[in-house]
């Protein structure tokens, strides 16, 4: 009893009385007056009421002292709705509120950031630091062995090795030229330089690519799209096109066995050619929705651009251009392109370019995703997936802006006829023996321009082949043109003669030149580049810089013998009169309906006396059913049971 | 982009792929303090760079008591000197830097003429002007351009109040009753310098935001910044609701209440939700610690947060032109 008065003598507060006298509850008034009337014991017991209440805590930090308190300053201050009768709904909102955790502002950083990101990172950095150990341990070895040899002979020849090596892998010093890049306001942060460059290791590793260099970056809505650009190897060239071969001798059934060995063997790095071929003849199945044509589909497709011309069978007649696309490691396809949209996720390759991914891309205006598998969303139709897109901008963008200084490079005569390709078709064979069309080198002897002759239009070249109107490079053309003649004459004359003009038919044609970009075209009374000086306050390192203004994003730099270029930007030409639409292409809607002109013909309609037919013959079929339903009853036999059953269910439906 | 924080976001510029040269920033930085103590502004901001044919514009603004209406531009073209944007504009020029859609030329004399793209306005050499507008003369021959002040005499008409430009065009503005005003080829030629002044006008009014909760409105009306504003968090950057205009031209108080969480010291600013068209802002974390948000009807203009520091701004560096075709793009 004495114990309950003190407790309200603690709560002697003004409120608290108040509520009471509300109250007007006798007993309550009554303990008061008893508690005032027990004045000369109340400091003793309330203090130790008051240690007690302390000290009384559980789990939490909150004692039951603070608790009240705060459960008190809830009714003085907030004067809540009824507090007698939502006492504990008051008080168990206040034991939440401690649950709820303190915010720590040191911790926010952790609790947001993407940690799985940095784990990935820190595996990508690990990995680099093994290869090096080994890489050092293995030095350490052969220096020991090299000991008990001259250790200046054995580094000459060492040197006269690597030298020696035909297929020498040149790789971009990203670290070196990003610097560079940065001094024009294109470049990249030093944190992905790095992992961009641990990545062109790890390629170059492998052994498949003669050239591996920074392509650039294309801003997405929502993911960017980081690129790199590689070359092949011969061999690795020669072996993917022998995959090739081999897959298309073989039953086009077997086409799954193939491609699944073909895919362990090559550990992914095939995908993208049979990927997208796949893909292709699922576009054009759903584009034909007839299953009887996805076999011949798939055939033709598969065949397309590694066979012979005439063993395509193009199915429609507009698509007889989509099969003709340049074969790999020539022309447009003479480099793939590997992209990611993180740098520490897995670089994919995109599908080989073709001719009209080119064109149509040509007549529309788009931002990218940044989803390489999205559907592109575009008015005039675009056939193909967001990669194909990416891949025809990537192309266009690198046949306009891949520009070096006069003489920098040259086309690479000396490889010109040394090449012996085996186990390829007559016609790859030719493709490739012309290869050295596209090839150029760094010039050994390139004496390196001054600044202020680098900022004068006809001292930069282009020297990536141009793209024509059709899609394809100049070169191509030619070959796919005199392959076409070659054939009509294999038709038409016998054998001896077709020797002949074949031999005639050799190809003599002149390699695209490395054009000045001084005779490029005027957009619109503005010239298509802009030429910068960077580094303008310190005189001794002024280097040049390009800009395109027709790509806008695209740059080339040149400090002495160092030269490169880049893009960044969101990958749309510069219009100078805004995009337009182009007029509406009927083509491509009337093709469709012409594939089945069954449904274009009007039918006509029904007359009178088709009309009177069509009833009497409904009348007849009606009367034969009312036949056949009395034979059936008729022949029905009664049944006992089911009238029982009948019975059951009546009787108990009027219960 | 506040001067103080120019090194600081370098990277952030780069994964936005707006930077500008890197040897340009120290040289930035200390010019700009130089021109902050001549000026006596409270804060010094690089606000961008217009990218014209020949030598870019460089743009700056400081402010010495309000950071929103007390703004003075600047340019530079040596970005060592700078010189001040004309503010006072006549509305028809205005009305042409809507339509020109050529890139800048890079000389701050050059005139453009407006003949070749006012093709495609109905009446040509018809200025239309509000009944309410007058010729205001008295301005017409300060500054020294004695070869254009013919030009200026017959169009310089009153002044546009600059917070009011706006790219889009709003009908409701133009009444039925036109003018035409007498000299015409006058009226179609602009110097770039105003052109510059309004498209950068423009750009501001309409890419210009800033995080909710960095200005701050006090009691008496004076606008400040925020001293101890952190930057937006995680959790707030998704909605677009957190993100301001500065200009406050079409702005209307009553709306903002449809706000849970209002205030009304913070909440006097338009948010970017309403943007016309929807999807214009491009959203993304890059590099898992800078938030990039791209305007795409202004190719260039871009807000960065770095997310670790808290430290945010605005950038502008793209040709200063409007990308019209932006409904075909998305």
């Amino acid at each position: 009893m004495s114990k309950k008065n003190h407790l309200l003598k603690i709560s002697s507060d003004p409120g608290w009385k108040m509520l009471s006298d509300v109250k007007t509850s006798s007993t309550v008034n009554h303990k008061i007056k008893s508690s005032i009337k027990t004045q000369s014991r109340k400091m003793s017991v309330s203090s130790e009421l008051a240690n007690y209440l302390k000290i009384k805590e559980d789990n939490g930090n909150i004692s039951l002292y603070t608790h009240i308190q705060a459960l008190l300053d809830l009714f003085i201050f907030q004067n809540p709705l009824r507090p007698i009768e939502y006492f504990e709904y008051y008080s168990e909102q206040l034991k939440q509120y401690y649950q709820r955790p303190r915010r720590n502002p040191d911790l926010d950083f952790l609790n947001n950031i993407e940690l799985n990101v940095c784990n990935k990172l820190t595996d990508i950095y690990k990995d680099t630091g093994g290869e090096k150990k080994e890489d050092t341990t293995n030095n350490f070895l052969e220096y020991k062995e090299e000991l008990q040899y001259e250790v200046e002979n054995e580094y000459e020849e060492n040197v006269v090795k690597k030298t020696n090596e035909f297929d020498r892998i040149v790789i971009q010093d990203l670290s070196k030229i990003n610097y560079l890049f940065n001094k024009v306001g294109c470049g990249i942060t030093n944190d992905e330089a790095y992992l961009i460059g641990i990545t062109i290791n790890q390629m170059s590793n492998q052994d498949k690519f003669k050239n591996i260099r920074y392509w650039g970056k294309i801003f997405g809505l929502k993911h960017n799209y980081y690129v790199l650009e590689c070359e092949l190897q011969k061999k690795e060239l020669e072996y993917k096109l022998m995959i090739l071969n081999s897959l298309l001798k073989n039953n086009i059934n077997n086409f799954m066995d193939v491609y699944e060995n073909v895919y362990e063997h090559e550990e992914g790095s095939m995908m993208g050619i049979y990927e997208q071929d796949e893909e292709m003849s699922k576009i054009k199945l759903s584009a034909s929705r007839t299953t009887s044509n996805s076999m011949v589909n798939e055939s033709s497709f598969v065949k397309s651009g590694f066979q012979d011309s005439n063993l395509c069978i193009p199915s429609f007649a507009e698509e007889s251009d989509v099969d003709d696309y340049e074969m790999y490691g020539f022309g447009t396809n003479k480099k793939s392109y590997f992209v990611t949209n993180q740098l520490f996720d897995e670089w994919v390759e995109l599908p080989l370019l073709k001719p009209h991914h080119i064109i149509q891309s040509r007549n529309i205006n788009q931002y990218f995703v940044g989803d390489l598998d999205a559907p592109v969303k575009s008015y005039p139709l675009f056939r193909g997936l967001e990669k194909h897109y990416l891949r025809a901008q990537i192309a266009r963008i690198t046949a306009v802006t891949q520009i070096s200084p006069r003489d920098y490079f040259i086309i690479d005569h000396q490889h010109r006829k040394s090449n012996n390709w085996t186990g390829l078709s007559s016609f790859q064979a030719k493709v490739l023996s012309q290869k050295w069309n596209h090839d150029y080198i760094e010039n050994i002897n390139y004496q390196p321009l001054s600044v202020y002759a680098l900022l004068n239009p006809t001292n930069w070249v282009h020297h990536t082949p141009l793209i024509t109107e059709e899609g394809v490079t100049r070169a191509w053309a030619k070959l796919r043109k005199s392959q076409n003649d070659y054939e009509t004459v294999k038709e038409y004359v016998n054998e001896e003669t077709y020797e002949m003009t074949a031999s005639i038919d050799s190809v003599t044609e002149v390699p695209d030149p490395l054009i000045p970009l001084s005779e490029d075209v005027y957009a619109d009374k503005v010239p298509p580049w802009k030429f910068e000086t960077i580094n303008q306050f310190d005189g001794t390192a002024t280097h040049a810089s390009v800009k395109s203004i027709l790509w806008p994003g695209a740059f080339a730099v040149a400090c002495e013998s160092l030269v490169d270029y880049t893009y960044c930007g969101w990958g749309q030409k510069w219009q100078a009169n805004g995009f337009r639409t182009p007029v509406v292409l009927c083509d491509e809607f009337q093709a469709e309906l012409l594939v089945n002109p069954a449904t274009m013909t009007e039918a006509k309609d029904p007359t009178y006396e088709d009309e009177q037919l069509f009833y009497s013959k409904i009348q007849q079929l009606q009367e034969e059913l009312k036949k056949k339903r009395k034979a059936i009853t008729h022949l029905t036999v009664y049944d006992v049971n089911e009238e029982d059953e009948e019975r059951v269910l009546t009787s108990h439906d009027y219960d | 982009m506040d001067v103080k924080f120019m090194h600081n976001l370098t990277d952030a510029l780069k994964v936005a792929g707006c930077s500008i040269g890197e040897d340009l920033i120290p040289v930035l930085y200390n010019s700009l303090i130089q021109l902050q103590s001549e000026n006596h502004f409270e804060s010094i901001y690089f606000w961008g760079r217009i990218v014209t044919l020949s030598n870019d514009y460089y743009i700056a603004y400081g402010y010495q008591k309000d950071p929103i209406k007390d703004r003075i531009f600047f340019y530079s073209q040596t970005i060592l000197e700078w010189d001040l944007i004309p503010t006072d504009l006549p509305i028809n020029e205005t009305d042409l830097v809507r339509k020109i859609k050529t890139k800048f030329n890079g000389n701050p004399r050059y005139v453009e003429i407006a003949d070749k793209f006012n093709k495609s306005s109905g009446e040509p050499g018809v200025v239309r002007l509000t009944p309410s507008v007058l010729f205001n003369d008295e301005g017409a021959m300060e500054g020294g351009e004695e070869e254009y002040s013919r030009t200026k005499d017959s169009s310089r008409i009153k002044s546009v109040h600059l917070d009011e430009i706006v790219s889009s065009i709003t009908i409701g503005e133009e009444t039925g009753e036109s003018e035409s005003v007498e000299d015409f080829s006058a009226n179609k030629m602009i110097k770039e310098e105003d052109r510059l002044a309004i498209s950068v006008k423009m750009i501001d009014n309409e890419c210009h935001i800033a995080p909710r909760g960095f200005y701050y409105k006090l009691p008496d009306g004076n606008i400040v910044k925020a001293p101890y504003f952190k930057g937006l968090d995680y959790s707030e950057i998704g909605n677009e609701n957190n993100f301001l205009h500065i200009s406050s031209h079409r702005w209307t108080p009553g709306k903002s209440k449809q706000r849970l969480d209002y205030n009304g010291s913070i909440d006097f600013l338009q948010p970017i939700d309403k943007d016309i068209p929807k999807g214009c802002w491009t959203t993304r974390i890059v590099s898992n610690r800078y938030l990039i948000k791209h305007n795409l009807l202004w190719p260039g203009a871009v807000f960065l947060q770095d997310m670790n520091l808290g430290i945010h701004s605005f950038f502008y560096n793209g040709d200063g032109v409007k990308n019209l075709d932006l409904p075909f793009m998305i």
